[in-house]
């Protein structure tokens, strides 16, 4: 029994751990898949803050596809009632929204943002396809051991908002920590905080994520993920085409 | 009677979250100044002052039912004190009561994703979100012709079409047609088939092809229309376009859409002084929009678009159209509006449109706009301020025209318009 506990152990420590061997890509693809949940739907909960007041509230039901090349995503607003309908898709470097009124998704662009500092982009965002690793070095986040990547975007790479992107990465468990995002100009766009990791559908995921402006110290928007669940939708519903035909369910 | 129905209405929006009902009720306090003639043609004009009063409510429900089945349905109601939306000609009766069936239709996705059969009323609307939108091949305009705050948005709400739609999707690819009859009926008795449609005179086929070109999104329409179908005097018009958008980078949203028509029917003025028309049928016919929206930062974006209508009019026709249009107003005749067949503000062929727009926080937007007719440099401008809570809206916007004599902003039946809008949402 021991021998089988030690077998587990040291296989799961193989699963997690980063190993000397790993390339600095490896390992940014290992904790990008440790908290990918594939055909994930989610009931998100979005809150501003201007300082410590609340600006704004809103939830969204949604679901995740991973894709070859980039993933898609359907973003559905559930309140306030003045956005109940207004749906979004997001697939690649395209982003469409539609209004309830409306058949037709009008194509913007991908900075358009849900509410505060939260994109659409930002409900589930993967690295390793779209940025090639620069650097990677060790440090600490938090008085805790974590690898520093320093990401610059792919030439070409199907979803690229951002020229560069510092990430914090727990050393032991791969854990996305922190990001900063920034604009080719080398502005400060946004940082996100990754907290409240939770096991959901087999991965390690964080069920908040703490978005603050780049230039607007004092205004920050947090994204918790108050449902997870799986629907396995066709490729086809995550078409521009499709979207008015899209029916937004709870998470189950 | 008239306050009856609007109460009704607000008693059930009070009980709709228990039914799983959502919906709006939006008021619009629009006071407009215009200058109307005192008495017969070149009689001196004076300035006017109306102000109409329009109360929209709208009740959508949307039911998922099992084997691939939804069901959904949206009511409206409007009173309005000014249905000509012409502070000129404000009607004896000051509250005008019109309620309609936007859209009830059933989906059934047959194969889920990839076949689609859609049954009923529905809105059949290719293309929005631009200051003109020429791939709307066959559209109604917005329910109870009620004034847009910013001509770049999408109507308040728009009437649906009774016809049957079938989808595929294969792939990136989708092929859609929407196949509506003709309905026709006296107004005299079956008043009660006014709740559920308009008339549709025509037999309507639309085909859409839509898919990518690498990064571009592309449409295609095609339509037949067929008036009076299955008798001798049968007329059948086609029409075509195409749209495609793109983004260049994440600051730059690119978009064109164009159509041609085999045919499209015209009011042309034959005399502009004794106000003598003629309807005349004009051959292949293009009407083209082009623009970008410059996204500054995530807040505040930039959008400018040409519009071209190859049915309005140039040159000599235009002036002689300007011309008459001035005649009927000063003399304030009931000859037939040759300007305004071609919506508001569209009598020449090329526009220009530009808009500012910003959010300043989380729920107060601004904007500003101007659409500039370049044959004659008039114009309009506007600015608008919105504020959006969870529940209601209020938001403001002041219209003003400019341009002298012999322009198209002569013939806008107002000088300036406030419209002042309280939204209530419930869901």
């Amino acid at each position: 029994m021991k021998f089988i506990l030690a077998c587990v152990a040291f296989f799961l420590s193989v699963g997690i751990a980063p190993a000397s061997a790993e390339s600095p890509s490896d390992i940014l693809f290992k904790s990008d898949a440790s908290r990918t949940i594939s055909d994930m739907s989610m009931e998100v909960r979005l809150t501003s803050y201007d300082a410590d007041r609340v600006s704004d509230q809103s939830t969204l039901w949604g679901v995740m596809k991973l894709g070859k090349d980039h993933n898609r995503l359907l973003l559905s607003f559930r309140e306030p009632a003045s956005k109940h309908g207004q749906k979004f898709l997001v697939d690649g470097e395209a982003v469409y929204v539609l209004f309830e009124r409306t058949t037709n998704p009008i194509r913007v662009s991908p900075l358009e943002v849900l509410t505060g500092q939260a994109s659409d982009g930002d409900v589930v965002r993967t690295f390793a396809a779209d940025y090639a690793v620069a650097a990677m070095d060790e440090t600490t986040f938090d008085g805790k051991p974590a690898l520093r990547f320093d990401l610059s975007a792919h030439e070409g790479a199907k979803v690229s908002s951002y020229a560069k992107v510092l990430l914090w990465i727990d050393h032991e468990n791969l854990r996305l920590l922190y990001a900063e995002f920034y604009a080719a100009s080398g502005a400060l766009l946004k940082k996100a905080y990754y907290r409240d990791y939770r096991s959901a559908l087999g991965k390690d995921f964080p069920c908040t994520i703490d978005i603050w402006a780049g230039d607007k110290a004092q205004k920050h928007t947090t994204m918790v993920f108050a449902a997870i669940g799986r629907q396995v939708l066709p490729d086809t519903a995550f078409r521009r085409s499709s979207l008015a035909f899209w029916n937004p369910e709870a998470p189950r | 009677m008239k306050a009856r129905a609007l109460f009704a209405f607000v008693f059930v929006a009070a009980i709709a979250p228990s039914f799983a009902l959502n919906g709006t009720i939006l008021g619009d306090f629009i006071p407009a100044s215009a200058l109307t003639a005192v008495a017969g043609p070149g009689s001196s004009q004076i300035q006017a002052e109306a102000t109409r009063t329009t109360t929209q409510a709208v009740m959508t429900q949307s039911s998922t039912l099992p084997d691939g089945w939804t069901l959904s349905g949206t009511l409206w109601l409007l009173l309005d004190s000014l249905p000509t939306n012409d502070p000129t000609q404000v009607p004896p009766d000051r509250l005008d009561l019109s309620s309609r069936l936007l859209q009830l239709e059933a989906q059934w996705q047959i194969l889920p994703g990839a076949l689609i059969l859609d049954i009923g009323k529905q809105i059949i609307h290719p293309s929005s979100g631009f200051f003109k939108t020429p791939l709307n091949l066959f559209s109604r305009g917005p329910a109870g012709n009620v004034p847009q705050q910013i001509p770049a948005a999408a109507p308040q709400w728009e009437e649906g079409w009774w016809g049957v739609k079938m989808v595929g999707i294969l792939g990136d690819w989708t092929l859609e047609d929407f196949l509506s009859p003709p309905l026709m009926w006296s107004d005299s008795a079956d008043r009660a088939l006014r709740y559920l449609s308009l008339r549709q005179d025509d037999l309507e086929d639309q085909v859409r092809i839509d898919g990518h070109l690498g990064a571009v999104d592309v449409q295609f329409l095609g339509l037949v229309s067929a008036s009076d179908p299955g008798n001798s005097d049968s007329t059948v018009q086609f029409r075509g376009g195409a749209g495609v958008d793109s983004n260049l980078g994440d600051h730059l949203t690119l978009r064109a859409e164009a159509t041609l028509s085999d045919s499209l029917d015209r009011l042309d003025v034959v005399d502009a002084s004794s106000l003598a028309v003629a309807d005349r049928t004009v051959a292949w016919v293009p009407q083209a929009l082009a623009g970008f929206t410059w996204s500054i930062d995530a807040d505040l974006s930039f959008m400018a678009e040409y519009y071209y209508d190859g049915l309005a009019l140039f040159g000599d026709d235009y002036a002689t159209a300007l011309q008459y249009a001035q005649n009927r107003l000063s003399s304030a005749s009931a000859a037939p509006d040759v300007a305004g067949q071609f919506g508001f503000f569209s009598l020449a062929r090329n526009y220009v449109f530009f808009r500012l727009a910003d959010d300043f926080t989380d729920r107060i937007t601004g904007q500003g706009w101007t659409e500039i007719n370049l044959q004659d440099l008039s114009g309009m401008f506007g600015v608008g301020i919105g504020a959006k809570y969870d529940r209601w809206g209020l938001s403001g916007s002041l219209t003003q025209t400019w341009g002298g004599a012999g322009t198209e902003a002569q013939l806008l039946p107002y000088l300036w318009q406030l419209d002042i809008e309280l939204s209530f949402y419930f869901s």
